[in-house]
């Protein structure tokens, strides 16, 4: 059996998936594993939203089973906000005409300063907050057209 | 003694504060604002009071609030821990008053060395070695740009009552400087309310190194050896240890002795913390002082032995410091790291999020000082500090080791963290090796950058999420409560 795990963000293919009462054996970028299931000690591990954090190795693994979660991120055209917190200078106005590089917004959160700045060359279709919003991680802020 | 302590502070160095009065069975009383109900620091102390709702003015800073809520439990003391009210001289002066003891040095003295401004003057006078600069009255933004021509680039902006790294920023060409002049203004005004700069000669290559001071009301001064604090992002600490491996035994005693000279001079009190810069030819010059205790006393805490906070309470009520210097004496290696809600691969912004699982170890001479606990939700309104976590051993090379370890004993899972990045710095060669300069994070960037997982560990990772029992929608309904039943499920198959 295939099967195909978001980790982390980045598409996995699991292939040639076995599962028994006892153990449980796949391949992994050509590489065969096999575990059994009594030595899977339960590590700390939590579930939200389809989403399990997995503790193991000393590192943090994000997986859930491709197409349960959408990968959000900013585009060349699309500015997202990195972090939750507040709009304080607009710098551009709609209609604009902008280089990549170009200072667009500035975010605070914890009282530092975050510059959001234009991906690419374009001009600046919308602007979809205004000075003194509370905004949260992961929302669209400006968008550009070419 | 004491017969309550009110600590007008939250998260983990409220918590603290409340465990060195438990073990001195003074009774404490803890104030948390709407959103803490749940968080540890409510239920640190003997009785905690509510601050009600709103912005930082009217909660935590709110000195007329927090004055009635300690004549209201009958508190004859308060410990104002570090930042909000901790350096506010009219806070002092209006506790003093009130006929209430401020753990802390007096209104004078926090106002000497509060304004970086005045600071510099009597550290002038003083003769102790100070940072070219220009501190003057005149603040338009020709006389700051004249200063920093004068002065040379690079130079550093920094807000005159700033602390933090807020309101600071270096400026290495001129062309620069009035953008950045604007914004480290900006921040200023919005953190102290004060927008106030000072421009300094930025050193290229400097440690930064801090002395910690202890100081009764019957004029004894000590100097609790040093920290070292160079392993900085955002122009705030985020690594701190003893002994420093730049400092001997000769330059600890002239640091020390400077840091004595000035508190003398001010006729200060209680724990303070005098901050000098390093440079490679171990020249040392005068940063600023810190009239309160610091984020990373614990550091001081595991090489002597002794409690800050016991020694705090006790000179407060009056009592002599039962050392001399001469009899002080300190053992081992202690490192102190600070785990930050931050994603460290995206600029270290602040992340926010639920905390699920903190962690634990038993390991002898490891620390871990937190101000959220499982289930609490961290936000955009207070600082993103998550936890301290301090190590002791007999070297340096044995406390990095343990701090390795240490670190993936406490996952912090359920909001984006710099555990990961922490480890990545620790295990740096030039880490390792001493190298240690405060443009540490940024000159060695890319080699901190994340490392691709394992294929061997992603591999199990997997074999966990495939051997995780399915969870239907009703067990999501009943998650909502608690996430973490999972595990409990998993360990009971087991």
């Amino acid at each position: 059996m295939k099967l195909e795990l978001l980790i982390n963000g980045e598409e996995v293919v699991i292939d040639n998936l076995v599962e028994n009462r006892s153990e449980l054996s796949f391949v992994l970028n050509g590489v065969s594993y096999t575990f059994l299931r009594e030595e899977l000690r339960a590590p700390p591990l939590c579930v939200t939203d389809g989403l399990t954090e997995i503790f193991t190795g000393g590192e943090l693994f994000l997986i859930a089973h491709k197409g349960m979660r959408k990968k959000s991120g900013h585009d060349d055209h699309h500015m997202v906000s990195p972090m939750p917190g507040k709009v304080i200078k607009v710098l551009v106005k709609e209609g604009d005409a902008v280089k990549k590089g170009t200072p667009l917004l500035i975010l605070e959160a914890m009282k530092m300063e975050h510059t959001i700045k234009a991906a690419a060359d374009g001009f600046v279709d919308k602007i979809h907050f205004d000075v003194g919003t509370i905004i949260s991680g992961g929302v669209t802020l400006v968008d550009l057209r070419d | 003694m004491f017969n309550k302590i009110l600590i007008a502070n939250r998260g983990e160095i409220a918590c603290r504060i409340a465990r060195t009065c438990k073990e001195m069975g003074i009774p404490s009383v803890t104030i948390y604002s709407k959103g803490e109900e749940n968080f540890p620091h409510r239920f640190a102390g003997d009785e905690s009071c509510f601050l009600g709702e709103g912005a930082l003015k009217e909660t935590y800073l709110n000195q007329e609030l927090i004055l009635s809520i300690a004549k209201k439990v009958g508190a004859d003391a308060i410990h104002p821990g570090y930042g909000f009210l901790s350096e506010n001289s009219s806070f002092a002066r209006r506790v003093d008053q009130d006929s209430i003891k401020l753990i802390g040095p007096s209104a004078s003295a926090m106002e000497k060395m509060g304004d970086k401004k005045r600071s510099k003057e009597l550290i002038e006078k003083l003769k102790v070695p100070s940072i070219p600069g220009y501190h003057g009255d005149d603040q338009s933004s020709e006389r700051l740009k004249r200063a920093a021509k004068e002065i040379g680039f690079p130079v550093l902006i920094k807000a005159s009552a700033g602390g933090g790294g807020k309101g600071m920023r270096v400026v290495t060409n001129i062309a620069d400087f009035e953008r950045e002049l604007e914004g480290a203004k900006r921040e200023a005004i919005n953190a102290f309310g004060d927008d106030r700069m000072l421009i300094e000669k930025y050193l290229e290559n400097p440690r930064h190194i801090e002395i910690q001071v202890m100081c009764d009301q019957h004029g004894n001064h000590l100097y609790l050896f040093e920290r070292e604090c160079s392993i900085q992002r955002r122009h705030q600490k985020i690594i701190e240890e003893s002994p420093s491996t730049a400092v001997s035994e000769s330059l600890l005693k002239q640091m020390g002795e400077a840091a004595i000279k000035i508190t003398k001079e001010i006729h200060y009190e209680g724990a303070g913390t005098i901050e000098f810069m390093l440079d490679e030819h171990f020249e040392f010059y005068f940063l600023e002082m810190n009239t309160r205790l610091q984020v990373e006393h614990p550091v001081t805490e595991m090489i002597t032995g002794l409690d800050l906070v016991r020694l705090q309470i006790e000179v407060a009520s009056g009592k002599r410091l039962p050392y001399t210097q001469e009899r002080l004496s300190r053992k081992g290696h202690a490192i102190e790291v600070r785990l930050y809600a931050e994603d460290p691969d995206n600029e270290f912004l602040p992340t926010t999020g639920k905390i699920h699982y903190v962690g634990g170890s038993e390991h002898s001479h490891v620390r871990l000082d937190k101000g959220y606990g499982e289930n609490n939700e961290v936000g955009i309104s207070f600082d993103p500090m998550l936890a301290k976590l301090i190590v002791w051993d007999e070297t340096r090379e044995l406390a990095i080791k343990k701090m390795l370890v240490a670190l993936d004993q406490f996952p912090f899972i359920g909001i984006k963290n710099n555990r990961s990045y922490l480890k990545r710095v620790l295990a740096h060669p030039a880490f390792k090796s001493g190298e240690t300069y405060t443009h540490f994070v940024k000159s060695h960037a890319a080699d901190l950058t994340a490392v691709p997982a394992k294929n061997g560990d992603i591999a199990r990772a997997v074999a966990l999420f495939l051997n995780t029992p399915v969870i239907t929608n009703e067990k999501r309904a009943n998650e909502q409560s608690s996430t973490f039943e999972t595990v409990g499920a998993l360990r009971s198959l087991s």
